[in-house]
């Protein structure tokens, strides 16, 4: 009866805005993360939330919500956003040769890392989104699942329709580049300061 | 300690990292950085790292303009027709 069907959509709608809707702020910072445009991250989220909706008779009640939810996000980026939004100009290095990898599987201790540790600390907000804007978008999204959303390595790999290998392999290559990006943002800051250090005590020796 | 200790413990630092392995690796990793300090500092730098990541995009919220646009989609009558 059209009651029934009114009463049953009501119920539906009731629930998906109580389960579902409490999610939209980290999906939306999910969403501009990977599109790296808040107008196309705000049509990747409603899109979502419409699909989500649409499915939503489909989610069974219990089982991990959030994880359903950016399932259908990381789809609707590749399908559709990826494909139309413009790819920036790639690095040269955002290939991670696997020579690197096993370079970095290796130690020369001579106590530079704990300098790298300290730079980290300092780092800015601004310079590891910027960092992170650069990563493959594959890299990228796998590291923020895992350190921004805290996805297990198996619920990773169910959201990005990838086997658990390649979930470890993207994080492993996606960290790699972000150590290596935001070392030599450090070191053109370290520059900087050194050259605004020289500039101001030349011009006081007048 | 032998590179090989140093090499494996490298393999499996991210997934220490993300606590994804289990108990008795786990232990063996953590005595392997109790007993080598480069490998110590390596896993200092991830951690930190893992942090700044989750620091650096954790506050995020929607504009209020997408979330009531969403809220009033979800008031028009369901598309699909399913039994």
């Amino acid at each position: 009866m059209a009651d029934d069907t009114g009463t049953e959509h009501g119920d539906l709608t009731a629930r998906f805005e109580a389960e579902a809707l409490p999610y939209l702020d980290q999906l939306y910072g999910a969403a501009v993360r990977m599109t790296r445009h808040t107008a196309d991250a705000e049509d990747l989220v409603q899109e979502t939330f419409t699909k989500a909706f649409t499915k939503f008779h489909q989610y069974r009640p219990g089982t991990n919500l959030k994880a359903w939810l950016y399932r259908i996000l990381t789809n609707t980026w590749i399908n559709t956003y990826r494909r139309a939004q413009r790819r920036p100009q790639e690095s040269d290095d955002d290939q991670v040769e696997d020579w690197q990898l096993a370079a970095a599987a290796e130690h020369t201790s001579t106590g530079l890392r704990s300098a790298e540790v300290e730079a980290l600390e300092a780092m800015p907000d601004e310079a590891v989104t910027q960092a992170l804007a650069e990563l493959r978008d594959e890299f990228r999204m796998a590291v923020y699942l895992a350190d921004v959303e805290g996805f297990a390595y198996k619920e990773i790999a169910e959201i990005m329709e990838t086997p658990v290998g390649t979930v470890m392999s993207r994080i492993s290559r996606g960290r790699a580049q972000l150590r290596q990006s935001l070392a030599r943002h450090a070191a053109e800051q370290g520059i900087k300061a050194a050259q605004a250090y020289l500039d101001e005590s030349e011009t006081e020796h007048v | 300690m032998s590179e090989l200790d140093c090499r494996k413990a490298l393999e499996r630092m991210n997934q220490f990292l993300d606590q994804e392995l289990c108990d008795a690796d786990a232990q063996e990793i953590r005595e392997h950085l109790a007993a080598c300090e480069p490998c110590l500092d390596d896993f200092d730098a991830d951690q930190v790292l893992k942090q700044l990541v989750h620091r650096c995009c954790s506050e995020s919220r929607a504009p209020d303009e997408l979330r009531d646009r969403i809220r009033t989609s979800l008031a028009r009558p369901a598309l699909d027709s399913d039994g």
